[in-house]
């Protein structure tokens, strides 16, 4: 997609410093989503500019995933810190507004819950108390973005989240660099 | 006054039904309305693309049973291309699909389903979730649970070269073989698998069987409609999730019609209401009429409990006995009992992991012999599977270049959504009374459709996790007399 290559071309000009510094805390970066499903792939699309700009030999593992759930806890098994890039929807949010919250602040992704199956804290409790080593409450950091289309199919973003979502990977990037688990 | 109660999922987009129940004066329920919202654009979304691309796209549809969709994709294509796929291919995907299908019953009994039971249909909500189920069965539940899941996702991986969107069915069969070391760790899997599916049913027994309070919840009026049910069958009637003929019998259990899934439009109609977007099959031989249950009227079911009435028998022996209980236990074939659909999924379980150990173990297994290469010019395809949810039907036309021209997807909870819609009013009607309306009385209305598996829309995913639910109560001037949430802020 064009607009993937443009942005990503600048992504890549403003991280070039960045590149060498990022922590070696086992990290987790989770693109959660439907890439056919218009503004719903936008936290995958993210998540594939975030992996394109990590050095082969980082700390850091990126994953696209469509499940919530017990399988997004599952997935966030044995790492320290995770990153979850979705798309949120409001009635009174504005399309391409990129947003950051932790965990324990505001579940109103999309994808981090699925109909057939439990919410994320629910999950990530029973992990906790099935002896499972997951991440704190603050080392689950969301970044999101504000959609504005997720019920008709499509492989493209609208244009105001398509715009956002170099801004998404951006924040997951400058994140990254935190050396702290709770991403300070 | 005329009331009307609306139980809302509001917050999401997806993956929410929305019920509407209308009280007459005396605050009794006159009607009730089961609304799914439903994506748009598939159809248009696929047309003009590669038939073969169909399976890797329609698993996309959807993050709960993607699995469901690649096989009825890979089926359909088989058609589509006129090719057989190798009786090791049929086998492989057989496998692939048996340990999907214990790891979607699992999580549906344990997350979903059986709190209601294990932890109390008045419980509250905030109890009333898999961390309750493990409060009262154990922390060893818990690590059952996760264990089953975690080790049958590792098999749909070896199988379907993909952790979460399996890739690996082509028309003609798969794109891989497994070794011995991969049939090794499956068979382990089976077997363990099977253990689980028969500490399962007895966790069910020791719950919900023998609490008489549950038993009566069961086989109360309540949640019991007397409707046709569909499932696949194999060629002696014993059902089968992969393949086979479907079959249809009636409310007295006497078999109705029995069709090859390419003959689906012979059978099937879809009944359109104004109110929803999602249609309503019926059997074109009964015909419509309405949302009312018995003989006369051509509504159907396909669910767990719907594909055991319309079999004869199930194919593994563990699995028979528990089905001959089951039949025992409820006074015979068929049962209408809603609620019973939870018992009817836990058999599959064993089925499913029964069957899985069979085919770990065939001699045929690993053989690189996996692939049947495609020579004809496409036309067209239609493939047919049980998904846990129900009888799932991809249907696809193309040009002589293999271009999709025509796609029809039918799924489980499209089958479903007649039944679903009867079974809401029916539980609205007897459980609310005079205008008395409460949390559990809510609950066990939603028990009524929970019990579907349904899965809305093929789209999964629902913020707050568990059904969101808002009730309204509205008097005729559509004033709000009383509001009440679950999962919602």
């Amino acid at each position: 997609m064009t607009w993937v290559s443009k942005y990503l071309r600048q992504l890549a000009d403003s991280c070039a410093t960045a590149v060498n510094e990022y922590s070696t805390i086992k990290t987790l970066v989770i693109g959660l989503g439907n890439p056919i499903l218009t503004d719903d792939g936008a936290g995958i699309l993210a998540a594939r500019l975030v992996a394109e700009q990590l050095p082969p030999d980082s700390s850091v593992d990126v994953v696209e995933l469509a499940v919530g759930g017990l399988s997004l806890m599952e997935a966030m098994v044995d790492y320290e810190r995770v990153i979850l890039l979705d798309a949120l929807y409001a009635p009174d949010g504005k399309p391409g507004q990129v947003v950051q919250f932790s965990a324990g602040e505001l579940p109103e992704t999309l994808n981090s819950t699925s109909a057939h199956d439990v919410n994320l804290p629910t999950a990530l409790r029973l992990g906790r108390d099935l002896g499972a080593t997951l991440p704190s409450t603050t080392a689950i950091q969301v970044v999101g973005v504000y959609a504005q289309e997720v019920l008709t199919f499509g492989d493209t973003p609208t244009p105001p989240v398509a715009a956002a979502i170099p801004e998404m990977a951006g924040l997951v990037l400058r994140l990254l660099e935190t050396k702290n688990d709770d991403f300070s | 006054m005329t009331k009307r109660i609306t139980i809302d999922p509001i917050t999401r987009l997806e993956g929410h039904g929305k019920i509407e129940i209308f009280l007459n004066d005396a605050g009794d329920v006159a009607n009730t309305y089961f609304q799914i919202p439903e994506l748009r654009g598939f159809e248009v979304f696929c047309l003009g693309r590669p038939a073969e691309e169909m399976p890797r796209l329609t698993n996309r549809i959807c993050g709960v049973c993607p699995e469901a969709h690649h096989m009825a994709a890979t089926k359909a294509l088989d058609m589509l291309f006129h090719v057989d796929p190798p009786s090791p291919a049929k086998k492989l995907r057989e496998l692939f699909y048996s340990s999907f299908y214990v790891t979607d019953h699992t999580t549906h009994f344990y997350a979903l389903g059986g709190p209601d039971f294990v932890v109390g249909p008045d419980a509250p909500p905030g109890k009333r979730n898999i961390l309750g189920v493990v409060s009262v069965v154990g922390t060893e539940a818990g690590l059952k649970v996760i264990n089953t899941r975690k080790k049958n996702h590792e098999v749909i991986k070896i199988i379907g070269g993909r952790a979460v969107h399996p890739v690996s069915g082509l028309p003609g069969g798969m794109s891989k073989a497994i070794n011995e070391e991969e049939r090794q760790f499956i068979e382990q899997v089976a077997r363990e698998n099977v253990e689980f599916g028969l500490w399962s049913l007895q966790v069910f027994s020791d719950i919900v069987l023998k609490n008489t309070d549950y038993v009566d919840l069961i086989v109360g009026d309540i949640y019991t409609q007397r409707t046709y049910y569909m499932g696949l069958v194999d060629d002696k009637n014993r059902v089968n999730f992969y393949d086979g003929m479907v079959r249809v019998v009636d409310p007295s259990g006497n078999e109705f019609v029995k069709y090859a899934p390419k003959d689906y439009c012979d059978h099937i109609v879809e009944h359109v209401e104004p109110y929803s977007y999602l249609k309503y099959p019926y059997l074109k031989g009964v015909g419509w009429k309405g949302f009312v249950d018995g003989t006369d009227s051509g509504m159907y079911a396909c669910t767990p409990l719907s594909r055991l009435n319309a079999a004869d028998s199930m194919a593994t022996p563990l699995a028979q006995e528990a089905y001959e209980k089951f039949y025992e236990t409820l006074g015979g074939k068929p049962v209408h009992h809603t609620l019973a659909t939870h018992w009817a999924r836990l058999i599959e379980l064993l089925y499913a992991a029964e069957r899985m150990l069979e085919l770990a173990t065939d001699p045929e297994i690993t053989s690189p012999n996996v692939r049947t290469i495609p020579t004809k010019t496409p036309t067209v395809g239609i493939g047919t599977v049980e998904a846990p949810r129900g009888t799932l039907t991809h249907h696809y036309e193309t040009d002589a270049n293999g271009i999709l021209t025509k796609v029809n997807l039918i799924v489980g909870t499209t089958n479903n959504n007649a039944p679903i819609t009867l079974s809401v009013k029916k539980a609205a009607q007897a459980l609310i009374k005079g205008g008395e309306v409460n949390n559990g009385i809510l609950n066990k209305i939603e028990m009524a459709f929970r019990s579907y598996d349904p899965c809305f829309s093929c789209a999964t995913h629902s913020l707050p996790g568990q059904m969101p639910l808002e009730v309204i109560i509205r008097d005729a001037a559509g004033n709000i007399y009383q509001r009440y949430a679950q999962y919602v802020d």
